[in-house]
């Protein structure tokens, strides 16, 4: 795999771009990958979302420790560590989604657009119009799939069907569901097969307009065609939005994304451009585990 | 230890024989409650049955005018106008001996009445009556042991003119001085007349005329106290007369020329008989200011001329027969408990029980029926219907199962308490489904954890109040409360909605760091004291709402708007009962709502809805299932609940959806009367009837209940 060189690398990449250029470690299955290619443009991208000095506790016991990250413009950020590292609890942290859990306590800032999420000002509810967000096992509503889509248009009071009509054509089309489900909108979310579910809640996600989609595992429950064209998806979607997706999957981590974060314990052990990380990461544990030693 | 196939072998025995254990326990359980509903419904269903009639053949006897039953229907006395009185034993009929009454041949006899006093014209012209009657040697139940005994009274001369007597009476003396009295009616050459005389009268009877313009009096009966004559004409008129002013009182008409009168026991339908068979009982009934003489109900038919008509003394069953056929109707019912063909018909009887028909023809020829119909008052049109009952102008649904009297109308209408029991409920749900559902929603979505971990329990406590205690409480305790203070406990709501309405923008207002810290899943500890103020100024309110609006005194506004106030009212039972279903409706909404999948509503929230909004939308309509059987079984539960109507209703069964006063429910009506019923009675089995009423509709709602739950689990295991 190669990478575009050379090329504007912004901070903490650019302290890291010493490594590039090193020799690459064979990661054969990286190389059958059609997808990531990580493009110049991203590298360049300012930060939609920054991570600083993130500390979190469950009730005494602390489950984050100072994590500093950013996520670039229309760009994918994996975020891979192996169960428990706490990857899952900083994407919640990411919509505030957390604070539906009793104990949970949070120190530091995450700034989205520069303004901090965690300020007491901040309107949580809107916060989250912001943020599309995409559980690891898919969850439509018992209701129908129009409805499943327009959920989010609905509560925000929109009452015109043109808009809605619109907006759930729209969503459904970016999600790639539109031709399989267009002669059925009418009927139950729970008819369709799992892929399709999954695509649906990302076409929910889509309708509200998010600047950030926040995935969680979103494949995880998924046979290996369903996977491939929720990637492929993955890849349109981060030319109009910005993604953070938590992944168990290797191999996932390197096709769809551009940059990869990678967690241990609770902190953030490296973070990098994913063809560098993957190639050739600075840290021995990072490499252990990208290689599957362990995980 | 060893051997791991002996083990194995062991599991497996252990495994069978607890599956059977289990399936014959869960077999048991079914077939129990199987088994009580088969009980309850065999003793409901005699009610509908057939009354059985099963002919019997006494025998011969001289061909008699008019016969009376025993009460044992064991022996008869029969009136002969050529053999004078004679005694019979049954079978046989075996002659008994009497002494001689009056000279043979008698020209007249008028037909004995229920108590068997009969009037004869003997061959003197002179009058005679007798009540005959049978001694029975210290209960014995041998009729051939019997004696029979009849004391004629002295003769009453009716004077100069022939006279043929219609209607006798024998008025008991008051006991303050002064014997009995007679009062006789009877037509003398063709024109009505009746008198007054004492019972030891002898000189001849002085008669005054009654004017009947245009009509000839073909029967006449006195009421019950001889203060009325009834008088039935050739013209198909009934009469009511006044003798001693010798007013007419009312009148009223009939479809044929009458040919015989008679009286229901009570001695308030008056039975009339037409020429050509028609059947009709009428009343005497006040509709407004003005007491008329009206038509309770016309019965089937009889073929020919009404010859007679005798009543029961048990219930409101009467005979009445005519020269070709005889039968037995039911005046509650109107139903023909016996109808049977009957040639040559001169004189018949009815046993004081009802149960033994007699009838008697021209040749002496006896023809018996027995008859079995242990509830003829009770048919499915009394039970559902309106229905006329005896002194009521209009049909009524009444539930009123015994009265004062041996001579009472049982009035058995379901309606009223089927009513009440949904009344009841109706009351009931309104105050618990509201509280229980909005109160699970808020425990399951909105509660802090802490304060969740202390409610549900705190609810489910108090399912385990016993309902004689809340029906105690809400009898003796609320119901004096609410009415002392109901004009406050009307304006507590809306009080404090409005307070809370003004009180929630305000906490928006507050600063975030003030709420976070204080509120946060704890603003129902703030909505506390808001509700003591509420309360407060409900109280302060109230007097003056009282006097501004109500003029002073509420119930007397009430009074003024057609509102009747009971102390015992559906609000406090609505409240009682409210109570006692508020833990089961909860319970199992709360389970419903927070068995909605955790990722449906985070879901929701990451679409960026607020938690009123994922509760509304997602987790209501998807734990809609559930809540819908929960207050099922509430329902249920309301429907069934006996202690609190029992202690609270005041047991009224009235038909009103009146909030301010009481009802009668199904189940508070079993636990009143049952008491009251004499087993195998019609009351009885009535009751069943509810029972087993009560038994389906609650088995109905908790199917239903039972059905929707398990579609909703099968919804949740796609989710």
């Amino acid at each position: 795999m190669e990478i575009d060189d050379p090329r504007p690398v912004a901070e903490p990449l650019g302290r890291l771009s010493a490594a590039v250029g090193t020799p690459p470690t064979p990661q054969l299955r990286l190389r059958e990958s059609p997808l990531a290619i990580t493009d110049a443009a991203v590298l360049g991208a300012p930060p939609v979302l920054e991570v600083r000095n993130l500390d979190l506790w469950y009730g005494p016991q602390q489950a984050l420790f100072g994590i500093d990250l950013d996520v670039r413009r229309n760009s994918v950020l994996a975020l891979i560590g192996p169960s428990g590292c706490g990857k899952s609890t900083l994407l919640r942290c990411l919509n505030r989604m957390n604070d539906l859990i009793d104990g949970v306590r949070i120190r530091g800032q995450v700034l989205l657009g520069g303004e901090d999420l965690y300020d007491p000002a901040v309107d949580v509810i809107s916060l989250r119009k912001r943020m599309g967000m995409v559980f690891q096992k898919s969850n439509p509503f018992p209701k129908t799939i129009y409805e499943n889509v327009a959920y989010g248009l609905r509560i925000q009071g929109e009452r015109d069907r043109r808009v809605l009509d619109e907006a759930v054509e729209r969503s459904l089309q970016g999600a790639g569901l539109w031709e399989e489900v267009r002669d059925r909108l009418d009927q139950s979310a729970l008819g369709l097969s799992g892929g399709q579910q999954q695509r649906l809640c990302i076409a929910r996600a889509l309708a509200v307009r998010p600047e950030v989609i926040l995935m969680d595992e979103p494949c995880s429950a998924l046979d290996p065609i369903a996977t491939g064209r929720i990637e492929e998806l993955i890849f349109e979607l981060k030319k109009e939005f910005t993604i953070v997706i938590v992944t168990h999957n290797m191999q996932q981590a390197a096709r769809v994304s551009d940059f990869t974060a990678f967690f241990w314990l609770g902190k953030l052990v490296e973070t990098d451009v994913t063809e560098r990380m993957f190639t050739n990461p600075r840290q021995r544990i990072t490499e252990d585990y990208i290689t599957g030693r362990f995980g | 230890m060893s051997d791991p196939n002996r083990i194995l072998r062991r599991a497996k025995r252990v495994d069978r024989l607890m599956g059977a254990v289990i399936r014959v326990g869960g077999l048991t359980i079914i077939a129990a409650v199987i088994g009580i509903l088969l009980f309850i419904g065999k003793e409901a269903l005699p009610l509908f049955l057939p009354p059985r009639v099963a002919p019997v053949a006494p025998g011969v006897l001289p061909p008699p005018q008019a016969i009376h039953l025993d009460e044992s229907g064991k022996a008869l006395f029969a009136w002969d106008l050529r053999r004078g009185l004679g005694a019979y034993t049954l079978p046989g009929p075996a002659a008994r001996e009497l002494p001689p009454g009056p000279p043979l041949p008698w020209t007249r006899v008028l037909p004995p009445d229920a108590r068997g006093t009969a009037l004869v014209l003997a061959a003197d012209g002179k009058f005679y009556s007798v009540r005959p009657s049978w001694d029975k040697p210290a209960g014995e139940n041998d009729p051939g042991q019997w004696k029979a005994e009849a004391a004629w009274s002295p003769a009453l001369d009716p004077g100069p003119q022939p006279c043929e007597p219609l209607a006798f009476r024998k008025v008991p003396g008051s006991g303050l001085g002064g014997g009995d009295t007679l009062r006789l009616a009877g037509r003398r050459n063709g024109v009505l007349a009746w008198t007054e005389a004492p019972a030891e009268a002898s000189g001849p009877l002085a008669w005054t005329p009654l004017p009947l313009p245009g009509a000839e009096a073909q029967a006449a009966s006195w009421s019950a106290d001889a203060s009325q004559l009834f008088v039935g004409t050739s013209t198909g008129r009934l009469l009511v007369f006044d003798p001693p002013s010798g007013q007419l009182l009312r009148e009223a008409a009939f479809s044929q020329p009458v040919s015989a009168l008679g009286w229901v026991l009570g001695g308030t339908s008056l039975l009339v008989g037409g020429r050509g068979g028609a059947l009709e009982a009428f009343q005497q009934v006040r509709v407004g200011d003005a007491v008329v003489l009206q038509s309770l109900r016309a019965f089937p038919p009889l073929q020919g001329e009404v010859l007679g008509l005798a009543a029961s003394q048990r219930d409101k069953r009467f005979l009445s027969w005519s020269a070709e056929s005889l039968a037995v109707d039911h005046l509650t019912t109107g139903r023909r408990l016996l109808s049977a063909p009957a040639q040559g018909l001169q004189g018949a009887a009815l046993s004081p029980r009802g149960d033994l028909i007699l009838g008697a023809t021209a040749q002496g020829q006896l023809r018996g029926w027995t008859l079995e119909a242990p509830h003829p008052e009770v048919s499915w049109g009394t039970l559902w219907r309106p229905t006329r009952y005896e002194g009521y102008a209009e049909p009524q649904r009444t539930w009123q199962s015994t009265g004062g009297t041996d001579d009472f109308e049982p009035k058995l209408s379901l309606l009223p308490l089927l009513f009440g029991t949904l009344k009841g409920t109706f009351y009931a749900l309104l105050f618990a489904l509201p509280v229980a559902i909005f109160g699970a929603l808020y425990t399951s979505q909105f509660a802090h954890p802490a304060l969740r971990n202390l409610i549900k329990p705190t609810v489910e406590v108090m399912a385990a109040l016993p309902s004689v205690v809340l029906g105690f409480l809400a009898g003796l305790v609320l119901a004096p409360m609410f009415e002392r203070s109901m004009v406050q406990f009307v304006i507590v709501p809306p009080v404090a909605l409005s307070l809370a309405l003004l009180a929630m923008p305000l906490w928006a207002r507050l600063p975030r760091a003030f709420r976070k810290l204080f509120g946060e899943g704890r603003e129902a500890l703030w909505m506390v004291p808001l509700l003591l103020g509420a309360f407060g100024a409900a109280m302060a309110l109230a007097p003056w709402i009282e006097r501004a609006l109500l003029g002073g005194e509420y119930r007397l506004w009430l009074q003024s708007h057609g509102i009747p106030y009971d102390q015992r009212n559906s609000i406090v039972v609505g409240f009682a009962m409210g109570f006692a279903v508020i833990p089961i409706i909860f319970t199992i909404s709360e389970d419903a709502l927070s068995s909605v999948p955790r990722s449906l509503s985070s879901a929701s929230l990451a679409c960026g809805a607020s938690p009123w909004q994922t509760a509304w939308r997602v987790v209501l309509p998807t734990a809609s299932p559930g809540i819908f059987s929960a207050a099922m079984v509430g329902l249920g539960r309301a429907v069934g609940e006996t202690m609190i109507v029992l202690m609270a209703t005041g047991n009224t069964p009235v038909m009103e959806w009146n909030p301010f006063n009481g009802m009668r429910t199904l189940a508070a009506n079993i636990a009143v009367e049952v008491p009251e019923a004499p087993q195998h009675g019609s009351l009885y089995r009535v009751l069943f009837l509810t029972a087993l009423l009560l038994f389906l509709l609650t088995f109905v709602l908790n199917s239903a209940a039972e059905l929707i739950r398990q579609r909703l689990r099968k919804r949740y295991e796609a989710l």
